[in-house]
This record gives C-alpha cells, sequence and structure tokens, in this order.
C-alpha cells in the first residue's frame, strides 16, 4: 500500500515548486463546501474470501452458488476544505455507499443426504453499507491555474461499517428468512487527486480520482448464531478506486 | 525547498497514521470464531443451543420435544451439515402449535404447524452426543469383525435420535424403548435414475443415556435405500 507513495510526495513537490512565495490568497475562501456523487470498484479481499468459503460449504449440500464478487458500486459525499495557506488544505469527507453480493440457487435439490426427499431453495444477500458514513480526514496541496484548480490530498481514513447477511431457505411452500447484522469500525488511508474548473461565479465544477485501502473487522450482532457459515468475525479489505463528479461552493 | 512546515503540520496526525497503518496490516485469516461457534460439521448437541434461541425466540414457553432425526447423514465422528429438532408451545388458552426446526449449514428453515395434543417434553438434556453414539457403534463393529462376524465397511454414518419408538423393530420384542439412538452405517452408490443414493448395510440401536446397545446390529440382507427411513423426527 505503500508503493504509491514516492509518486505521491513526487507529484505534490510538482504542486508546490515555485508558488511558495506567491502573494495572492487565491480563489479558495477559508471553509469551502461540496457535494458529490460517483462510482467505485471495490475490492473486499477478507470478505470475498469467507463468502467463497461459505458458498463452498452449501455447495457440499448439492447448492450451486457463486463466490462473494462486489464489482463497481455508487457513493454519495459531502466534503469540507479549510485553506490553511495559499497551497495547503485540510479535508474532511463524509461519504455513503453500500455494496450488495447476492446469489441464489432456485432449483429444488434432487437430493439431500438421500433421493426424492423435499427439496430447498437457496437465496443469500451479502451487503456492505457504511454505517453511516465512511470518514476521510487529512490535508493536501493544491495549486490555482487559470480556470482549474489541480489538488493532490491523503486522508486517514475512518470506517464504521454494517454486514448485513440475509439467507432464504425454502422447502415446499415455506421458506425461513434469517437476516443477521455485523458492525465494526476499521481505519485505512485514502488518496485523491482532486480538479476544480472555476465558473463565473463562486461554484466549481470537480472530478476527483481516489484510491483508498483499509481494513474493518465486523463482529455478530446476534449471539447464538455464530457458525462456520455466519463466523463470529470477519475482516473486510477495503480497496477501491473511483471517479467522482461534484459541486463545490468557494 | 524548506519542506520543515510540511513535517511540523503532520506531525500531530502521527498517532493517527500509525494506528491506521497497524489496523491495515492485518492477519491472513479472514474469520475467527469464538469457543460457542457451531462449527460444522457439528454434533447434535453443537447445534442444540441454536435452535433453542430460535424456539424461544419463537415463543417464550417453548420446550423440546423431538431432535435427532430428520435427513441427517454424518461422517466417520457422527458429525454433520444437517440437524432438525421439533418443539411445541402453547399460544393462548387453547392453542398448541409446533415448531419444525431444519438446519443446514447452521442455516434455519422452520414451519410452525397447528396441533391438538402437546407430547411431552424430551426427558432429559444429558445424552450421548452424535458423535460419541457413532464411535460407540463403530467400536462395536469392529469388536465384531475381530470375532469373525461381518459387518459391512460404511462411508458414511447417520446418527437420529428418533422421539418416537424405534427399538425394537417390528418382531419380537425382548425389551421395549420408546427412545433410541438409530445409526445406521451408510454406503453411497448408485441408486435409481443414475443417481448417487445412500443405502443402509447395518443398523444399531443405542440407549440415548446409558450407551447400552438394544439388541444385536442389524444386518440387512440386501442394502436398503436409506430414503425410506422416518425423514423427520
Amino acid at each position: 500500500m505503500f508503493r504509491r507513495l514516492p509518486a505521491a510526495l513526487s507529484a505534490a513537490l510538482l504542486l508546490t515548486a515555485g508558488t511558495a512565495d506567491a502573494e495572492e490568497p487565491g480563489r479558495f475562501r477559508t471553509l469551502s463546501m461540496g457535494i458529490s456523487g460517483g462510482f467505485q470498484s471495490w475490492s473486499l479481499t477478507g470478505l470475498e474470501e469467507t463468502l467463497a468459503d461459505r458458498a463452498d460449504q452449501f455447495g457440499q449440500q448439492g447448492f450451486e452458488l457463486a463466490p462473494g464478487d462486489f464489482g463497481i458500486t455508487y457513493s454519495y459525499g459531502v466534503e469540507f476544505q479549510v485553506r490553511l495557506t495559499e497551497l495547503f488544505f485540510l479535508r474532511a469527507q463524509a461519504d455513503w455507499t453500500r455494496m450488495t453480493f447476492d446469489d441464489r440457487y432456485r432449483e429444488s435439490l434432487a437430493e439431500l443426504s438421500a433421493p426424492s426427499r423435499d427439496g430447498f431453495s437457496l437465496a443469500y444477500e451479502t451487503r456492505v453499507k457504511t454505517r453511516p458514513f465512511m470518514y476521510a480526514l487529512g490535508g493536501g496541496v493544491a495549486r490555482e491555474f487559470e480556470s482549474i484548480r489541480i489538488g493532490l490530498f491523503g486522508n486517514l481514513l475512518i470506517a464504521p461499517l454494517e454486514l448485513e447477511d440475509t439467507v432464504v431457505l425454502a422447502r415446499e411452500q415455506a421458506e425461513t428468512e434469517t437476516r443477521l447484522t455485523s458492525t465494526g469500525t476499521g481505519t485505512g488511508f485514502s488518496a485523491n487527486l482532486g480538479i476544480d474548473w472555476f465558473t463565473e461565479v463562486r461554484t466549481n465544477l470537480f472530478l476527483d480520482l481516489f484510491w483508498r485501502t483499509g481494513s474493518t473487522t465486523v463482529s455478530l450482532d446476534q449471539a447464538g448464531w455464530e457458525s462456520s457459515v455466519f463466523p463470529g468475525e470477519r475482516r473486510i479489505d477495503l480497496d477501491a478506486t473511483g471517479l467522482r463528479v461534484g459541486f463545490r461552493w468557494i | 525547498m524548506d519542506l520543515t512546515f510540511v513535517r511540523r503540520r503532520l506531525r500531530p496526525l502521527s498517532p493517527w497514521l500509525l494506528a491506521a497503518a497497524v489496523g491495515a496490516c492485518s492477519d491472513d485469516n479472514p474469520a475467527t470464531f469464538s469457543d460457542d461457534a457451531i462449527i460444522l460439521p457439528a454434533s447434535l448437541k453443537d447445534a442444540l443451543p441454536l435452535a433453542d434461541t430460535i424456539a424461544l425466540d419463537w415463543n417464550d414457553g417453548a420446550y423440546l420435544a423431538g431432535l435427532g432425526g430428520g435427513f441427517t447423514v454424518g461422517n466417520e465422528e457422527g458429525r454433520s451439515r444437517n440437524h432438525s429438532f421439533v418443539y411445541y408451545a402453547r399460544f393462548g388458552p387453547t392453542s398448541l402449535r409446533k415448531l419444525t426446526i431444519d438446519f443446514i449449514n447452521a442455516t434455519p428453515w422452520t414451519l410452525e404447524t397447528i396441533v391438538g395434543s402437546a407430547p411431552f417434553p424430551f426427558p432429559d438434556r444429558d445424552f450421548l452426543d452424535s458423535d460419541e453414539v457413532v464411535g460407540l457403534c463403530r467400536d462395536l463393529a469392529e469388536l465384531l469383525n475381530q470375532n469373525g462376524n461381518v459387518i459391512p465397511a460404511a462411508t458414511d454414518y447417520a446418527a437420529r435420535l428418533l422421539s418416537i419408538p424405534v427399538w425394537p423393530e417390528p418382531g419380537p420384542q425382548s425389551q421395549p424403548a420408546d427412545l433410541a439412538w438409530r445409526v445406521d452405517f451408510l454406503i453411497l452408490t448408485n441408486g435409481p435414475q443414475s443417481s448417487l443414493v445412500w443405502y443402509s448395510v447395518a443398523r444399531f440401536y443405542v440407549d440415548p443415556w446409558t450407551g447400552q446397545f438394544l439388541g444385536q446390529p442389524v444386518i440387512p440382507v440386501q442394502p436398503e435405500l436409506y430414503r425410506d427411513l422416518t425423514p423427520l423426527p
């Protein structure tokens, strides 16, 4: 995760080079606020491993389920920046997102330990969501050009997450839904490269490329339900890259 | 370029950055379990607390009436991925209901039905567990084979604690029993329509509390389809 640090520092140096003596305070006021929406590609490695293990376990009973893969999802956020100097800003962001993986095996099982028994069908859904937001606190440098501002920021990521498992077992005309939740708060890093376009008014359009990494351990909330299928604690590795666009009031 | 002011500004964040780095360097195992977890395959008693949790959530006055039957097929240690339980409870002065809980991989499927009469509660929870009783039967089979008898080899084992009279089997009755472990030695082989099915090649009856064998092992002339057994307790 630190492999990209030299590149990030180099970019920061480029942005700061030759501007330390600038006298103009820039077009940003002390406090600015932005709202954004976008997409991000998640890799939740630890959780996906446990979901693959769960699929294997149901597979031993004849259910054919896919291992977990969360892929691309959406997110919405609000962001505040505080100008410290012409170049340096503090940054705070809250992001709301949820990632859902679901799979089902609808066909009745011909056999479950024996032939000609009543068939079962199975559907499960695993949802990871922020509780209620994922927070990024940090700072960085930003340099204004004629019509744009380019900024590079590094942040500490604080990730309160909720993991929701829903499993539906159906047999004959009756089905049973089991819904369990696990919660936890993890930490990590994020970095983002933002480009603001200045307009005639004090509202910028901005585009933000970001990268996140971190880890959260969530604990099962319901006592007594812990099993090989619903582990007591699960690690969720948070690795994501994404793109969002938004408006910023400067 | 003098960047000391950058270091000065970052210094207050150092503890946070260190904590984040430690958090990011987690171990390789993505799942951890407490001592109370149901680790599959599980014995019948391992799954009982979860069944109790579900039943008491259904009705505070629910009581266990039967367990351990159903479609359970276990390994050579008497541990299975499926287990069945039956509870009863009163809802109001006149309504009596039955709750059947089938676990598939510790995931419940429940069926609630209205019934007319209530059976006795399961008498004593201090019974021999499925792994213990399968061990007893395997030991006996090994002993009998050493003495010239032939107990067919098995690949899987079904241990069913049936809360209905299961022993003696139809025929001369020397010792009645209302409740017994029935342990089937199973082989997986080709069945009807080219499907793989279990056949029972030998069965044993064991007292659930004393571990005493009830009669001699029964060895059918031809292996019997396991599906012909009662599906639920």
